[in-house]
């Protein structure tokens, strides 16, 4: 790695110890989010940031396109799982099985539901077998096969897959939001995420200008991290915004009234806790260990998002840059600076580098409220949610 | 000779003990504040987690219900994992799948009745109350004001009994004071939508579909479910749900740190939620001390998430 790199993934951990302080978080389970794509517009922006399945890295250069999602890999899941027979009642009713599906077949009950299936059983068992009455509940069980419901209703959500929250939830949480800030003086600040939840491992470096990718870039990028960044953060309103697949209709809701339920943990829950044939398929190319294990495509799930909404973030170089590299700057800074590379204009924001007498740069990036940032996510392993 | 050894000794231990690991300060703090919170507001210690960050509580049942519905294992983080992907009700639901044919048909307690019951709900599991109950509770409950006091250190070295040293010692510690008010505060209990409430127009249009007899046959030693894996069981009872939210509304927290040593001060400001380039520097009795503070608010009318509590899934009982 570069030494460009190395400073950026120095400067990356640090940011994210001040974020996980200054905000209160759990560092066992936020992810920093970074990349120009982290200010949602949409209810579909938002899910996406849900769906998208966290790398394990204490860092996330987020790609709205990343191919790796809960839902498709939730899927997956689905069509490897073994559906079950359901011969329950069939067991239970004995010889007395053929007498009833006789008799139920000129006899189906209208509207066809559990309770005119179940009334119709035992009035018939009451006649005709007294002693086979107690079947009825594998008879209505059945109805509530968890593996044939989830598949019923993922293929029914038809490639729709939202989750239980929606952009104007967002913008509620986060004007009931506090206000937060602090300062990340990086010649003092500790680098060190070895006690994360992902044990320091970072996601690629990336540099300090979002138009970087040449050397002379990184040669800024060098000279700027070396020398010390002070860093000032303030946050107008800032918010953790809870969401889960969508699993049960919301009627309350008009923005989810043209999408349908997806998702049922309980088979995802049988799909992790149960790694036998009794659970997986083993005719399908998809197992437990390709589902879970340690180089499984689904081990964490995105829990909720740390939002942020009125930004001023100002950092002051102690480095000296020269003439032609100020101008080199100042064209950078329409593209975005780090953290959040957003584009001048872009939701409102703006950003603008100023020079000293002697060189030295303040570049300072502010977003007006109503432009919501997504600072982060909280992540879980599966391994903390089912057992 | 013995006075350069004890002035370069005292410069050693100087250097020492102002390397408390400013990490383990915020590790401290978040632990202290969990307690004084649990204390003051009167909950449980073990039960009681803390919100990540700043949750707002928002203007839907919904939302507070998905709450409620989430599992997550048992942790000792002072943490809440508010993940939503294992919920309770579906959890319910695959019990119900799983559970052998009872030939000894109880009328209160019949397994065929509470799968209708839970059939009927069709997929949408309420709890037994409403988000305009927890306003309402929340509208009606007290203020609540502590102050919280604290001293961060590293752990006496007790090696030595000179005054010199003690008072060297002294400079390691950072004084920690909380100031805390809350304008309104309640803890909000709630339960799986068992009994139907016709009085409250919102649960009206939902069905009950919980069944507290035969989910406690789960949990007591009749062989109700089909597949005998004991372990999985015991694995599945150390799952916890949560059963109160700790809401506030006008929320005001001032954070005061004080030391004699600057240093130690900036060190462990860095990992606190409080600007190091905010230290004031007084003298009193003749001596420099050094003063950090922030504050975080929030305003009344927008009521925020302290914290939950939780319990293992074993222990939902009814009012």
């Amino acid at each position: 790695m570069s030494a460009s790199s190395d400073a950026m993934q120095t400067l990356n951990a640090q940011w994210y110890n001040a974020l996980v302080s200054g905000l209160q978080l759990s560092n066992q389970q936020f992810q920093l989010f970074q990349g120009p794509a982290t200010t949602p517009k949409t209810s579909l922006d938002l899910w996406a940031m849900f769906n998208a399945v966290p790398p394990n890295t204490f860092n996330n250069f987020y790609d709205p396109s990343q191919a790796n999602n809960f839902a498709s890999d939730y899927n997956l899941i689905l069509t490897s799982l073994v559906t079950g027979s359901d011969n329950d009642f069939q067991t239970c009713m004995g010889d007395y099985y053929g007498q009833w599906m006789t008799y139920f077949k000129a006899n189906v009950p209208s509207p066809f539901n559990a309770s005119t299936v179940s009334d119709t059983f035992n009035n018939w068992a009451m006649v005709n077998a007294p002693g086979q009455a107690s079947c009825v509940s594998a008879l209505t069980k059945a109805m509530i096969n968890p593996v044939m419901y989830a598949n019923k209703i993922f293929a029914a959500a038809n490639g729709s897959y939202a989750w239980s929250q929606t952009i104007d939830a967002l913008q509620t949480a986060l004007n009931g939001g506090t206000s937060k800030s602090f300062t990340l003086d990086t010649s003092t600040a500790s680098s060190d995420t070895s006690h994360t939840w992902a044990n320091a491992s970072a996601s690629g470096a990336f540099d300090f200008f979002s138009l970087g990718g040449n050397t002379s870039y990184d040669n800024l990028t060098s000279q700027l991290t070396s020398s010390g960044l002070n860093i000032k953060a303030s946050y107008q309103k800032v918010a953790t915004f809870y969401a889960g697949p969508y699993a049960q209709t919301n009627a309350n809701n008009p923005a989810l009234s043209s999408y349908s339920p997806w998702y049922a943990s309980s088979v995802l829950s049988l799909a992790y806790t149960t790694k036998d044939n009794t659970v997986w398929n083993n005719a399908k190319p998809v197992t437990w260990d390709k589902a879970f294990g340690s180089s499984g495509f689904l081990q964490r799930m995105a829990t909720a998002l740390v939002v942020a909404d009125g930004i001023d973030i100002s950092i002051t170089s102690s480095a000296s840059f020269s003439t032609a590299d100020q101008t080199t700057i100042k064209a950078a800074a329409s593209g975005g600076f780090w953290p959040f590379f957003s584009a001048s204009g872009d939701g409102g924001s703006s950003t603008s580098v100023t020079f000293d007498d002697n060189g030295k740069m303040t570049c300072t990036t502010s977003s007006p409220l109503g432009n919501p940032q997504i600072l982060g996510v909280i992540q879980s392993p599966l391994s903390s949610v089912f057992s | 000779m013995v006075k350069k050894i004890l002035i370069s000794l005292s410069l050693s231990l100087l250097l020492l003990i102002n390397k408390i690991d400013a990490q383990d300060a915020n590790s401290l703090m978040i632990k202290y504040w969990h307690n004084s919170l649990s204390r003051n507001i009167g909950v449980p210690l073990a039960q009681f987690k803390l919100s990540q960050g700043s949750v707002s509580v928002m203007n839907s049942s919904e939302w507070m219900w998905n709450i409620f519905d989430a599992i997550s294992l048992a942790s000792t983080s002072y943490y809440y994992n508010p993940d939503q992907h294992n919920s309770f009700s579906f959890y319910y639901g695959s019990k119900l799948y799983q559970m052998k044919i009872d030939s000894n048909t109880n009328k209160d307690c019949d397994v065929n009745q509470a799968i209708l019951k839970y059939i009927d709900a069709n997929y949408q599991y309420a709890w037994n109350k409403t988000i305009d109950q927890l306003f309402t509770m929340l509208e009606k409950s007290k203020g609540l004001t502590f102050r919280a006091d604290t001293v961060i250190n590293q752990q006496s070295i007790g090696l030595f009994q000179n005054e010199v040293i003690k008072n060297l010692l002294k400079l390691s510690e950072v004084k920690v004071s909380i100031h805390c008010s809350f304008d309104k505060v309640a803890i909000f209990e709630a339960l799986p939508y068992s009994t139907l409430d016709t009085v409250n127009l919102i649960l009206d249009q939902y069905k009950p579909w919980f069944s507290y007899c035969l989910y406690n046959k789960l949990f007591n030693n009749e062989p109700v479910l089909k597949a005998k894996n004991l372990q999985k069981q015991y694995n599945e009872w150390t799952q916890t749900i949560c059963t109160a939210l700790i809401v506030a509304d006008g929320i005001n927290i001032q954070l005061k740190l004080e030391s004699s040593s600057k240093t130690l001060l900036d060190n462990i400001a860095r990992y606190l939620p409080v600007d190091p380039d905010q230290i004031i520097r007084t003298i009193i009795n003749h001596k420099a001390v050094y003063t950090l503070s922030s504050n975080t608010t929030g305003m009344a009318g927008n009521p925020i998430l302290l914290g939950v509590l939780v319990v293992p899934i074993n222990k939902i009982k009814p009012n």
